[in-house]
């Protein structure tokens, strides 16, 4: 149950990142890769196998075997992915927002797409 | 070893704390930041060639750091192929830093955000890409890509913002999209690289590239898609770094947004995705690994073959010399992988003599990108249309460049002797792209293509593609000389007169890698035997591997055992 649980976790927030990620938004897009990076942090975490109640460091109130501790390395990976992704995602944001002003639509492209459906994407437009 | 033993980790430690360093100066103190980074690059070109020839028979040096055994601590190794990256690394660092400087004194006068923290940046990208060339664990490896990609983004920022004084409207925007894009592009990247690394370990238990190549032969038939999909999810990231032709569409347009010394230095950066690609798929899934043996190869060689293609209607279809330096790039990362899929040793020694010589001219091409823009800043002034054909849309030289150019330009001059070794370089520079004999671009290709042709490894695809690959590669060099042709008349022919000369001493820093260039040609015997052992040694991993899974901890020093165990 936990492992489904994890699985599908994972799962919906990879499809949910992958997805904003493919809009064409700048905000969508740091938000897309948020969600990645979350789905990618479970997933190495994941990777030491889950074990429920079980502690990475060695003390000596636990027998000394394989079933009363879980894998400490995966750990120590997923605190490093976490801080550079979340340093990452600052820096995102920040070019962004400089990107916004310098190219004057938040479009990944730079310019608003020539035919866009909404009146409202031609008025924030300085397309060509 | 007697002695200081700690040579292998000087490449990372000694431009981490130079760049802490020059991050405590402050962008007030850039001239001592800049005694700091050239102290660091001189340091870490003696380190890097007292790597090379520490490694130069085949000897591999593991460095154990924390003094714990290798698959448990981490590990950083020295053999042939990393200290020849890491003097190469260390020659395009000072080509780099040298030309930075220069523009400096040119340029700078009262200008206080330009550059502000250009020597931090510069040292900690060259502190990730010679961490990366080191590390013996792909956890690191991550690691250290995310240290030179940070960097990168910095670097890439600094050339976008300092570019955006005096050019054309929408320019600077154009440009922060590329750097908006190739963040976002790499970003992506690490998340795949964490889920690679992730399966890899899920499967194996092991992150040591040396401890995987030990396991990865024993992995359970039921448990190898698993591996094997992690396995080309790092291809990919890879191949990301490496510009192969799918995932190649961020490299011209960054290159050519960034500015001229970062993308001097960005030359090596694709050359970091190729060399791990070398490492890992030669040492983790060479021919010892079982079922999983020659896992890349195939796909290599296609769309390597593809890349090369790829980057002859890029070059040709360039408009801005910029642009063209990239996709110049990019026909040289293709061949490069494309020659890793053969997995054979003397194809693979061809492929390290020509990235030798195809990083220096790549980098030797956007400096002379640079110098070009500022010699013809003079005739922008009065005719922008001379600047957007020929070429002036990241103009480094500046406004004050621009003006004090112009009113030179009104002495009317005969062609002087900077304007002349500028044509020279272009045409020397031309030559080594192209692979024109008797430079070294031409051995490159000759001792890669000859040892394709001539004597591949047994059965008949290797042959096929070959031929394939050598169709491509000389199709590239014909591109390349019609390409530059067309660029060399149009700039110093039709520009002519006009040209503004970028002073001597902006020459200079060209000399660098020209010089070894030639140097390449005239020792062009050593150096293949070099990169033959290295080449060599990749595909008979043995005494990597015994290196670095024998290496014992240094025994702590007598006073610890004197102390109460706890």
């Amino acid at each position: 149950m936990t492992e489904l649980l994890m699985a599908a976790g994972i799962g919906i927030l990879t499809g949910c990142g992958v997805w904003m990620l493919l809009r064409a938004r700048a905000f969508d897009v740091a938000l897309g890769l948020t969600l990645l990076s979350y789905a990618v942090n479970l997933f190495i975490f994941c990777m030491g196998r889950l074990a429920i109640g079980a502690a990475p460091i060695i003390s000596g109130e636990r027998p000394a075997d394989l079933a009363h501790y879980t894998d400490p390395l995966p750990q120590a990976l997923v605190l490093t992915a976490i801080v550079i992704g979340f340093g990452m995602t600052a820096l995102l944001l920040v070019i962004a927002l400089v990107t916004r002003e310098e190219a004057g639509s938040d479009h990944v492209d730079g310019r608003e797409p020539p035919e866009v459906g909404d009146a409202g994407a031609a008025g924030r437009g300085v397309g060509p | 070893m007697n002695g200081f033993a700690h040579w292998v980790v000087l490449p990372v430690v000694v431009p981490l704390l130079s760049a802490a360093l020059a991050l405590v100066l402050g962008p007030a103190r850039r001239g001592a930041q800049a005694v700091v980074s050239v102290a660091a690059v001189v340091a870490l070109l003696a380190v890097a060639l007292r790597l090379v020839a520490d490694t130069a028979d085949g000897t591999v040096l593991p460095y154990l750091l924390g003094n714990w055994r290798a698959p448990f601590g981490i590990v950083l190794v020295a053999d042939g192929l990393s200290a020849t990256m890491l003097l190469l690394a260390a020659v395009l660092a000072a080509a780099a830093l040298a030309y930075a400087l220069i523009e400096r004194s040119d340029t700078d006068r009262g200008g206080p955000v330009a550059h502000a923290y250009f020597h931090p940046l510069f040292l900690f990208q060259l502190t990730g890409i010679n961490g990366a060339f080191l590390t013996g664990d792909l956890f690191n490896l991550f690691v250290f890509f995310e240290v030179l990609l940070i960097a990168s983004y910095g670097l890439l920022l600094h050339g976008v913002l300092d570019a955006r004084t005096g050019d054309a409207p929408g320019a600077p925007g154009r440009r922060m999209t590329a750097a908006f894009q190739y963040v976002v592009y790499n970003l992506v990247g690490s998340a795949l690289f964490l889920i690679g690394v992730s399966l890899i370990y899920g499967v194996t238990g092991t992150l040591n590239m040396a401890d995987l190549a030990v396991r990865v032969p024993q992995v359970a038939a039921e448990d190898r898609p698993l591996l094997e999909a992690g396995a080309l999810i790092l291809l990919v990231v890879f191949c990301i770094k490496g510009a192969l032709l799918p995932l190649n569409a961020w490299l011209p347009a960054t290159y050519a947004a960034a500015g001229v010394p970062a993308a001097t230095l960005f030359a090596v950066l694709t050359k970091v995705g190729v060399y791990c690609v070398a490492r890992v798929f030669t040492l983790v899934f060479g021919a010892d690994a079982g079922a999983s043996a020659g896992l890349a190869d195939g796909l290599l060689l296609v769309f390597g073959i593809a890349t090369v293609l790829a980057g002859t209607l890029g070059v040709l279809a360039a408009r801005e010399p910029a642009r063209m330096a990239g996709w110049f790039v990019i026909g040289s990362s293709g061949t490069l992988l494309a020659a890793l899929g053969f997995a054979d040793a003397r194809i693979t020694a061809g492929a390290l003599f020509y990235l030798l010589d195809s990083t220096l001219a790549a980098s030797a091409f956007f400096m002379l990108v640079g110098l070009m823009r500022v010699a013809t800043a003079a005739t922008a002034a009065p005719a922008r249309t001379t600047a957007s054909t020929v070429g002036g849309s990241v103009s480094t030289g500046g406004p004050s460049q621009a003006s004090g150019a112009a009113a030179l330009a009104a002495r009317v001059e005969p062609v002087g002797a900077g304007l002349t070794a500028l044509g020279l370089a272009f045409f020397v520079v031309a030559m080594m792209l192209a692979g024109l004999p008797p430079l070294a671009g031409f051995l490159g290709k000759f001792i890669l293509l000859s040892a394709a042709i001539g004597g591949g490894p047994q059965g008949d695809a290797p042959v096929v593609g070959s031929a394939w690959l050598a169709g491509a590669v000389l199709l590239n060099g014909l591109a390349a000389i019609v390409a530059l042709s067309r660029l060399g008349s149009r700039t110093f022919w039709k520009g002519g007169a006009r040209l503004q000369p970028p002073g001597r001493s902006a020459v200079v820093p060209l000399a660098i890698p020209l010089s070894l260039a030639v140097g390449l040609m005239v020792f062009a015997g050593p150096v293949s035997r070099h990169v033959e052992g290295a080449a060599s040694a990749l595909y008979a991993p043995k005494p990597y591997l015994d290196a670095v899974l024998r290496t014992q901890p240094v025994p702590s020093p007598p006073k610890a055992h004197a102390e109460p165990a706890r």
